[in-house]
């Protein structure tokens, strides 16, 4: 039991506010505070924008379409695939964009999105908002990747990764379509697209994917965090 | 009153002082409310932030496992971090400088955490607008130009290392930073104006404040000297108030004290007019000359003198017994002040002469301003009489020559009269001990059941009722005492009496019996032997001697039985049975039995059923029968001419008691009517002459009456001299519930009534073996020759003993006998304990008992002890041979049904 006449916490902290005296002028611990605080918010905002800023994987797809796959492109016109898991939040960003990729040139694409999908979970575990939310895009064609055999034959390794093939199955891009983690907005992987689809010429062919690993852990060890390629 | 403008005016230097002073006083209070204000802000932003992150991102997924994201630490942690210090800052620095442009750099840095959270989603971008604007309510544009700077930092740094997560390209170009920043710097502009106004209207208002207090200070400075000179006023007049109100106080207790002397006058001069006019005698006297001065009305009626004649007397004059000097003595001890008043009783003398006892009170008093006696005199002829009354009263209990006494409840003797000496003296109390335990006892049961409780007790060879009358009011008991010796001494005398009349009655019901014994055991054999001789006789004259004999004996048999009836009926011995007969055999066996004697005389004698008969009734048959019988017996004997009919009908059959009703009507010589009420005296017939014609004891129609009432009915008689009697027997004859009614059954004969079946042959007991026991010789010489007559083999035994020796060992020889006649009366072992004894020895045929008691308890007295049947001496010789044939022909039956069975088995 606490003495009554003990002063708690508060009154202690208050008494050294309060105090004319002291080892140090109130002010200047004050502002000593002040700057501690300021350097520790200072770490704490670097560090998240550090993991921000941090792609997945950086693989190689197969520059033709792959025979093993079970899909088969669009002969007559270029094929758009991106590897999602239905669970990965920064994939919504990847769905925004991919929308807004399919109101500017959709006439031009055959697109499709293959959903990560394991036998060790219920059949509703991959139907997410993100599963609906890219089965609402027009023009776009949803489906499972069941214990992500198709994200393995293209050399997927991270949710959000995009791949596009010509009529003749060449592969024309490969990487994500976000700037940054989950961030949604310009940049250089819808550009990329986008160019390509007008005719026009890509700033770059590949880029970096933000997102959640699409296989476990054991499969993509000692892969992540590799140095961006030239973009 | 005069009027005083306020004219005055503070200094103007005094009221820009204090409104320097409000305006400061008014930001320090807006900066510490706003403090407060964003500090709860940042704490629900924080809690917002971590709900975000969990919303948007909990997990992240690594193919089929997943860990919590990065978010949702940030979310706590760097949000708490950013929030912790500007809200310490706010509770412990509030209004502070330092604290509110930590809080405007926190709110920034909290824009951006939400940000990065939400995905750099557009709408979250508002917030830094939205942070801008609520920074602006601490009306310092110093703050937003610190939250701007971080805005500043924030898109500098990023635009240099992460341009495409700031800007959404890879690249960005100066305009686009100035066109992020121009958004900001646009509001803070618009800010900073409304900052500017909003100070200056706070300036304003607070100079206008500053001469608002300055001018209520002087109004109120002037109101308070004005109301100190009203005070002063009104003191005044409260003190001027306060000396009137008391003033008024002492006039209006005044006026009270007077009221109530005034209502004491009155209330004296009512008493006194109440007091001069009561009953009692009140006399008032010169304590100088002992002169009456004054009396009441009362006085003046009871002493007879007027008020005038009174003056002229003194106390001496009306008391005869007193003299002047007596009186001044008496009257000494209250002139000389030792006694302040004396009571005394004496006499009173009116003026008519008579006197009066009277008690007086006498004491001294002042009447108008002069000592005087005052006698209080009380007329108490009324209470002495009442005393006397008592005290005669009193004596009443002790006049009495019976014990009166008196106990408490606990049992304690309050009272006893001189003639409860004995009783006291026997209990050995005195008044004031407790009674005995005997005595107490019925006290208590008196009170608790508040009603008289009687005793009878023995005091000193003296008897004494004492009855206990409870005064459960007071919660005492009287005692109320008769001496009861001499109806006690009779009671005692009538016990003995009646001792010895029913010793005399039992001799005498013995003696009948030993009677009826002693003489029918001879008239079994005279008769019996008279039989024999009349069966052998062949001359005329023995034969006529022999029926005279015959005649005779039977006469007297009967009168033996009817005295006998009648001395059982009389000593209410005689008990009627209640079985169920049928009353139309009855009727055909008497009819059968009475027709023989009827057409001896040649008279007709018919039956006749007036309406239906039950099929059975209760009633005893055998004295029923014997009542028709006697009844049409005397029709048939008094009628020579004419005929005799029995009518026979059911009566009252709705009733409880229904009753069967015989008249027997004959056309004889009839009864004259002062003779009716003869007919059933006994010993008394209608006249002698009737006696010596008719014959008869006379107790016949006596037996019958008395049986008919034991019956539940009567016998009612008609008769007219010469043209013949109906005799009415009337019986009850039980509940008829389910009985069924016959209209004439006549031919209803049941076999029960039928008498037995025996083979007609001249020798009915042919070889039969009987075993006779019977005392008398006669009778044993009789008995067997009209047994050896019948054909039976006669074995002799001279009493009990010898006949279960004879029968026992005839049984253990194979040879059983076929029948034992078993005379009750015997000594050694009388009837009864050898058929008992025989019966245990597994004897099983018919044992016939053979008495000379004619009693009807006899029979269920044989029946009892094991016997089959039973006959009475003097024998029957028919009947005699009749039952044994019975008997012994049915056990025959029998032996030869089982013979015959053996044979077909065989």
């Amino acid at each position: 039991m606490m003495n009554p006449k003990e002063p708690n916490t508060v009154d202690r902290v208050q008494r050294i506010v309060d105090s004319d005296r002291g080892f140090f002028d109130r002010r200047i611990v004050f502002i000593v505070l002040t700057l501690i605080w300021t350097c520790l918010v200072g770490i704490g905002m670097s560090a998240l924008w550090k993991y921000q800023g941090t792609p997945g994987e950086q693989t190689t797809s197969p520059r033709y379409w792959p025979v093993q796959s079970l899909l088969k492109h669009n002969q007559n016109g270029s094929t758009l695939i991106m590897f999602a898991h239905p669970h990965c939040p920064c994939t919504r960003a990847s769905i925004g964009e991919l929308s807004l990729l399919m109101t500017h040139c959709g006439e031009k694409i055959d697109a499709r999105v293959l959903f990560f999908n394991s036998s060790k979970f219920s059949a509703g575990w991959k139907k997410t908002d993100l599963w609906y939310s890219a089965a609402e895009i027009p023009g776009v064609a949803v489906s499972s990747d069941q214990e992500g055999f198709e994200a393995k034959t293209f050399q997927s390794t991270t949710s959000g990764y995009v791949l596009l093939y010509d009529a003749n199955g060449r592969l024309l891009f490969q990487g994500g379509i976000t700037g940054s983690r989950g961030h949604s907005g310009e940049n250089a992987g819808r550009s990329a697209i986008e160019a390509m689809l007008m005719n026009k010429t890509a700033e770059t062919k590949q880029t970096f994917v933000y997102g959640c690993l699409l296989q476990d852990r054991t499969e993509t060890s000692g892969k992540e965090n590799q140095v961006c390629p030239q973009q | 009153m005069s009027t005083t403008i306020i004219s005055a005016t503070p200094p103007k230097r005094d009221i820009s002082q204090r409104a320097d002073k409000l305006f400061g006083e008014n930001r320090k209070e807006l900066f510490q409310r706003t403090d407060r204000l964003f500090a709860a802000l940042m704490v629900i932003q924080w809690f917002a932030s971590i709900c975000t992150a969990i919303w948007l991102s909990p997990r992240t997924w690594i193919g089929s496992y997943s860990e919590t994201h990065v978010h949702v630490c940030a979310a706590i942690v760097l949000g708490g971090l950013i929030t912790v210090f500007p809200v310490f800052l706010a509770y412990f620095r509030p209004g502070s400088t330092l604290t509110r442009h930590v809080i405007a750099i926190s709110q920034m840095l909290m824009s951006s955490l939400l940000i990065h959270l939400s995905g750099g989603r557009i709408e979250t971008h508002f917030h830094i607008f939205g942070s801008l604007a609520f920074l602006a309510f601490y009306r310092d544009w110093r703050v937003l130009a610190s939250a701007t700077t971080v805005v500043v930092i924030d898109h500098v740094a990023f635009g240099i290392f992460d341009p495409q997560a700031v800007y959404g390209v890879l690249t960005v170009s100066p305009w686009r930073v100035f066109e992020h920043g121009a958004w900001v710097v646009f509001e803070d502009i618009f800010l900073i104006i409304a900052i500017t106004q909003s100070l200056r209207e706070m300036k304003s208002m607070a100079s206008q404040r500053a001469e608002l207090e300055a001018t209520n200070e002087h109004v109120e400075a002037e109101v308070k000297s004005r109301t100190q000179d009203l005070h002063s006023a009104n003191q005044m007049i409260l003190d001027k108030n306060h000396i009137l109100e008391q003033q008024t106080e002492e006039l209006k207790q005044q006026a009270r004290d007077l009221l109530i002397a005034n209502r004491k006058a009155e209330q004296l001069s009512a008493f006194g007019h109440i007091l001069d006019r009561s009953q009692n005698e009140i006399y008032i006297i010169d304590i100088g000359t002992y002169n009456f001065i004054h009396v009441n009305q009362g006085a003046i009626n009871n002493i007879g003198y007027s008020m005038e004649e009174l003056r002229t007397l003194t106390p001496v004059d009306i008391k005869p017994q007193e003299t002047p000097e007596s009186f001044a003595k008496m009257l000494a001890p209250l002139i000389e002040g030792t006694q302040d008043h004396f009571e005394f009783t004496t006499i009173h003398r009116r003026k008519d002469g008579s006197e009066y006892p009277v008690q007086i009170h006498l004491e001294t008093s002042v009447l108008d301003e002069k000592p005087v006696f005052v006698a209080i005199v009380l007329d108490i002829s009324e209470q002495q009489r009442a005393s006397r009354e008592i005290e005669r009263l009193s004596r009443f209990p002790d006049e009495n020559i019976n014990p009166v006494l008196r106990a408490s409840a606990q049992g304690i003797l309050l009272y006893a009269n001189s003639a409860s000496n004995i009783l006291l003296k026997d209990w050995g109390v005195q008044i004031g001990d407790p009674l005995p335990g005997e005595i107490y006892a019925p006290c208590q049961e008196a009170l608790a059941l508040t009603s008289s409780v009687r005793i009878e007790i023995n005091a000193d060879e003296n008897f004494y009722a004492l009855t206990m009358t409870p005064i459960n009011k007071e919660n005492y008991v009287n005692l109320y005492g008769t001496e009861i010796t001499s109806r006690k001494r009779a009671e005692k005398e009538l016990l003995h009496a009646k001792e010895a009349a029913e010793t005399a009655n039992r001799t005498k019901s013995e003696f009948l019996a030993n009677m009826s014994h002693e003489i029918r055991t001879p008239m079994t054999a005279i008769l019996g032997f008279n039989d024999i001789i009349l069966d052998n006789a062949t001359h005329p004259g023995d034969i006529d001697a022999a029926l005279t004999v015959k005649e005779n004996g039977e006469y007297l048999l009967k009168l033996i039985n009817n005295i006998l009836d009648l001395s059982k009926i009389e000593s209410g011995k005689l008990q009627v049975e209640q079985i169920s007969c049928s009353p139309h055999a009855l009727i055909d066996n008497v009819f059968s039995l009475m027709k023989v004697r009827a057409d001896a005389k040649g008279l007709p004698l018919d039956v006749r059923f007036d309406g239906p008969l039950p099929e059975i009734i209760c009633t005893d048959p055998t004295r029923l029968r014997q009542i028709l019988i006697n009844v049409l017996g005397n029709a048939i004997k008094f009628t020579e001419t004419g005929s005799v009919q029995i009518v026979t009908r059911l009566l009252d059959t709705q009733s409880q008691k229904p009753k069967i009703q015989f008249d027997v009507i004959d056309s004889g010589i009839g009864i004259a009517e002062e003779s009716i009420e003869k007919l059933f005296l006994p010993f008394v017939q209608e006249d002698n002459s009737v006696t010596r014609k008719f014959g008869g004891t006379g107790l016949g129609l006596t037996i019958c009456n008395r049986l008919a009432k034991l019956l539940g009915g009567k016998i009612a008689v008609s008769s007219a001299i010469g043209e013949g009697s109906t005799f009415s027997i009337t019986i009850q004859t039980g509940a008829l519930d389910g009985i069924r009614l016959l209209e004439n059954g006549t031919t209803i004969v049941t076999e029960t009534l039928n008498p037995p079946k025996i083979p007609e042959t001249e020798f009915p007991l042919q070889n039969q073996r009987i075993l006779l026991t019977e005392d008398g010789p006669d009778n044993q010489r009789l008995i067997s020759f009209i047994l050896k007559k019948a054909g039976a083999i006669v074995t002799l035994a001279d009493n009990g003993q010898i006949s279960f020796e004879l029968a026992t060992k005839a049984m253990q020889e194979g040879v059983p006998f076929d029948a034992i006649l078993m005379d009750m009366q015997m000594p050694v072992l009388d009837g009864y304990g050898a058929t008992r004894q025989l019966r245990d020895a597994d004897f099983h045929g018919p044992i016939i008992a053979l008495t000379a008691h004619a009693m009807s308890g006899d029979r269920q007295k044989c029946l009892d002890a094991g016997c089959d049947d039973y006959l009475t001496k003097p024998v029957d010789r028919k009947k005699l041979v009749e039952v044994i044939a019975s008997y012994v022909s049915h056990s025959s039956c029998v032996k030869a049904a089982d013979l015959d069975k053996e044979v077909h088995e065989v």
